[in-house]
């Protein structure tokens, strides 16, 4: 599935004394393509989280459209479009947090109880090995650390094997070891044909990216 | 279950503590809404009742029952009492312009003793003239009330064999009556031969409640009804002109005594009722939006998976729900465990006539408890379903 930003942009109400307007995002183009992971870095409030939320179809742009394929998605009800990012795109948000209410494994398996669907069998179980919490199924947010909590979002982006992924500094709180695992795979979602999407500011992390890009003021510039 | 309903469930047993503080204040609500309400319509039917059974224009007692226990506090809260004058009275009343009928009434307090099965007032009424206690008599019992016949209320312990001695005097119970909710329920009912066969008993065995007043010719109270076209106010005024110590009184300023006693109380209730509605909803509400708020990031995480606006609204609501409805039920149970077993003591703290109400309409005073807790639940959930409608890319933004 493509995945378009086409001339988006997004302005915040702040109030300073030039204006009350700031411009967090501003006009860009940006294609995602299957099979491929793009990156983008830049600096804290440079606008990539903006970028990837708008994409991702959890943040209204100012103006612009973004397209899967031939789908605007912004012209979708929030019906549609909840019940669209559901099946089709899976995204791994900075904050940590899970349901308070549900255990590791529950969590997990959230994309899909939400509508009732069925997980496949050993599904849930094979990707928390994968991400190192498999010996946490049982246990509830509240008793997990940072990491681990990243480690959960992870496996929770992943379940339902999605046409497109949105990682939102995936690997900024993990050791070494845990950062290689994670970026495994994404890179492994990229090479199945999922079309990836990275944010992030550590440059061992954008090693993994076909393309990059940097985003700096709201302009988003790719890397030659 | 739905998702909804399993994660609203998971998610109020998985903080135990926050469920339960609102529940119990939903509780409350519900519990203030039932007590008041109840004991408010028990106090207007008791009042109902009560004047339903008074049934004169005028009641006449002798100007010495201000001070031997006067008649409210022997109706009303079946305090045992009496009074008597000389049935010379009646005469001088029948006399009267404007008295179309005049009854007498005999009020007798039987002994703690061993001449009384038990200490309770009686009311003695002449069959013949008695407008006044026939008539809802005849609703629990159409027979005659024979000469030893008495006719008991509802609080009254009637033994197997039917029979009660008072002064010595053996009588038979001919029937039990319905309640009332005020002192009448205590009272014991007999035709003025059976009375006055008592009172002489009492003269003879020592109990001095006559004075100089002849037993046979001994009167406690005198009811009147006055014809068509006079005022009960000039007749009034004319008995206490005429007849000499003796004290006329309006009924319907005995009732309305009592009426602005029950406006009082039930204002009171109202306004707390109100009061409590008003300040049990801003909590709830105040309590759900800091909920909503402490949420926030999990319904941000619920969106970036796929939930829907109206998924996290029926959710909200669906938690709202819950604390509400089994928050009221239990205090709509609670309340009832209070108010109903406790009627008797309510009865005699109010000193005002109190009647419970039938079944049918303690249960649409709990159903009206119940909504008006839901309500509060519903209009807390309708406030914290706008803060939770903030756009998810910017609570992942502003919470990273």
């Amino acid at each position: 599935m493509n995945v378009l930003a086409d001339k988006i942009t997004r302005d915040y109400f702040r109030q300073t004394k030039e204006s009350n307007v700031f411009t967090a995002l501003k006009e860009t183009e940006l294609m995602l393509t299957p099979g491929k992971m793009t990156a983008v870095m830049g600096r804290s409030g440079s606008g990539k989280s903006t970028l990837l939320h708008i994409m991702a179809g959890l943040l209204f742009p100012t103006s612009g459209r973004v397209t899967y394929d031939e789908t605007d998605i912004y012209s979708l009800d929030d019906e549609a479009l909840s019940r669209f990012r559901n099946e089709h795109i899976g995204v791994i948000p900075q904050i940590h947090t899970g349901l308070h209410s549900l255990n590791v494994r529950e969590n997990v398996m959230l994309p899909y109880s939400m509508y009732n669907k069925k997980c496949p069998d050993g599904r849930a179980e094979e990707l928390m090995e994968r991400v190192g919490i498999s010996h946490l199924s049982e246990a509830y947010p509240d008793e997990l650390s940072g990491g681990e909590m990243r480690r959960l979002s992870i496996a929770r982006a992943l379940i339902r094997s999605p046409q497109v992924l949105f990682a939102d500094e995936p690997t900024g709180d993990l050791d070494d070891e845990n950062t290689g695992r994670v970026m495994a795979l994404l890179r492994e979602a990229a090479d199945g044909g999922t079309a990836v999407m990275l944010v992030t500011h550590e440059s061992e992390a954008a090693g993994y990216a076909d393309e990059l890009y940097r985003m700096d003021g709201g302009i988003l510039q790719k890397n030659e | 279950m739905s998702f909804i309903g399993n994660i609203s469930v998971k998610n109020l047993k998985r903080k135990p503590a926050r469920t339960a503080a609102l529940v119990m204040l939903a509780a409350f609500l519900s519990f203030t809404v039932f007590c008041g309400t109840f004991v408010v319509s028990s106090l207007k039917n008791g009042l109902a009742s009560y004047k339903a059974r008074l049934g004169a224009d005028i009641v006449v007692v002798p100007d010495k029952a201000r001070s031997k226990g006067t008649l409210d506090s022997i109706l009303l809260q079946g305090i045992p009492g009496y009074f008597y004058m000389d049935g010379s009275v009646l005469d001088k009343i029948r006399n009267i312009e404007g008295v179309e009928t005049a009854t007498p009434q005999f009020y007798l307090a039987t002994a703690s003793a061993g001449c009384c099965s038990a200490s309770v007032q009686v009311i003695g009424f002449d069959p013949e003239t008695d407008f006044s206690v026939q008539p809802w008599i005849r609703e629990s019992y159409s027979g005659t009330i024979g000469d030893g016949d008495i006719i008991v209320g509802c609080n009254i312990n009637v033994p197997p064999n039917k029979k009660l001695v008072f002064y010595n005097t053996e009588c038979n119970v001919a029937a039990q009556l319905s309640e009332t909710g005020s002192g009448l329920d205590n009272a014991v009912y007999a035709g003025m031969g059976t009375i006055r066969k008592m009172m002489r008993n009492a003269s003879d065995l020592g109990f001095d409640y006559f004075e100089d007043v002849d037993t046979d010719r001994a009167v406690s109270s005198v009811m009147i009804k006055v014809a068509d076209g006079y005022s009960i106010q000039q007749v009034t005024d004319d008995i206490n002109i005429h007849v000499r110590r003796v004290q006329a009184t309006q009924a319907k300023s005995m009732i309305s005594n009592i009426a602005g006693g029950l406006s009082d109380v039930s204002g009171i209730a109202t306004v707390l009722i109100v009061i409590i509605w008003v300040l049990s909803a801003a909590i709830l509400i105040a309590a759900f939006s800091v909920i909503i708020n402490e949420r926030s990031k999990e319904f941000a995480i619920l969106r970036t998976v796929g939930a829907s606006q109206g998924m996290l609204t029926s959710m909200i609501r669906t938690e709202a729900s819950v604390i509400c409805i089994g928050g009221a039920a239990a205090g709509v149970i609670f309340a009832c465990l209070t108010v109903i077993p406790f009627g008797t003591l309510i009865r005699h703290k109010m000193e005002l006539p109190y009647l419970m109400p039938s079944v049918p309409v303690i249960l649409m005073i709990a159903v009206g408890a119940l909504l008006l807790s839901v309500l509060a639940g519903a209009a807390a959930s309708f406030v914290t379903v706008r803060v939770s409608r903030r756009e998810t890319g910017l609570i992942l933004r502003d919470g990273a």
